[in-house]
């Protein structure tokens, strides 16, 4: 017997966004939109997932979700809680040397630009400092990056 | 297979910034700390880790250590490396989950440094369009930002 897929229809929520839910998710099909401020004027979708892994920062005690995941159509997903990770990696071995690179490669994605956004302040800070104007471009930059 | 079983005193470094070893280690007992630059007058410590594993993310991504790990007392660690990666993990499954634990600590910890960087961000374009000054309170968030670019440069 496979993992058990739980099944969400189009527009139906998955988990939302200031929960604490300590899983990873694991799509089995479909597809699975993230958005924070679901619902409300401010509403962004910071991306989709068709295959793969979502919802990997939400392991540890007391960690809320940073965004809602939404079906953004009919869709299947695999919820990976500690008592479900013991018999799925058992049985899929592979599986979690594939979930650990997922998440590795996100993070260095992530931190670069945090790097960015941080050599941006500081070259900001430099020129305020300096008294001189601040540069144009740093400026697009800045809003290019923040948007 | 069993585990490589590793002890370490007070002081001992257990992996220095910049190596390449394609290993990392379970913290059986003891804390250790993370340092850039240990040992010079950039010395900045980035991590304290008192359970858990250490130098996962070099392993996983075949990366230099980013910083140097120091026994900040008695510590006891195992070492997995690419020939006990798998056996290790089904031998002790229960560990997955602190495995995963470790990685999504991170990851949870860089997205929220993230998002508080393009936050502040957003509040000095704001300050700079209408232009007003950088108040005390946006200019401290700044100087953090821009001391850890200037200590990861």
């Amino acid at each position: 017997m496979g993992p058990k897929i739980t099944e969400y229809k189009k527009g139906e929520v998955i988990f939302v966004e200031g929960s604490v839910d300590e899983a990873i998710y694991e799509i089995a099909y479909g597809e699975v939109g993230i958005v924070r401020n679901y619902n409300r004027a401010s509403e962004v979708e910071l991306g989709s997932v068709r295959e793969g892994y979502f919802g990997e920062n939400g392991l540890g005690e007391g960690v809320r979700r940073n965004a809602t995941a939404v079906a953004n159509e009919d869709t299947g997903v695999i919820r990976l809680d500690a008592a479900a990770m013991k018999d799925y990696f058992a049985e899929y071995p592979v599986k979690l040397d594939i979930l650990l690179q997922d998440v590795s490669a996100r993070i260095r994605s992530t931190d670069k630009k945090y790097l960015q956004a941080c050599e941006y302040i500081a070259r900001y800070m430099a020129a305020e400092e300096e008294g001189a104007s601040q540069d144009p471009q740093l400026i697009a930059d800045m809003k290019a990056l923040v948007q | 297979m069993a585990d490589t079983i590793l002890v370490y005193k007070k002081g001992d470094i257990i992996c220095k910034e910049g190596d390449y070893e394609l290993w990392f280690y379970e913290v059986l007992s003891g804390s250790l700390t993370i340092y850039t630059n240990y040992g010079t007058e950039k010395q900045q410590e980035i991590g304290k880790v008192n359970g858990g594993f250490v130098g996962e993310m070099g392993f996983i991504n075949s990366m230099t250590r980013i910083g140097t790990a120091v026994a900040d007392d008695d510590v006891t660690l195992a070492k997995i490396d690419e020939d006990t990666f798998s056996s290790y993990f089904e031998e002790h499954p229960e560990k997955i989950y602190s495995i995963l634990k470790c990685v999504s600590a991170r990851l949870g910890e860089i997205d929220a440094n993230t998002n508080e960087a393009y936050n502040t961000i957003k509040d000095l374009l704001e300050a700079y369009d209408s232009k007003k000054e950088t108040g005390g309170a946006l200019k401290g968030k700044m100087s953090k930002f821009r001391d850890v670019f200037k200590s990861r440069k």
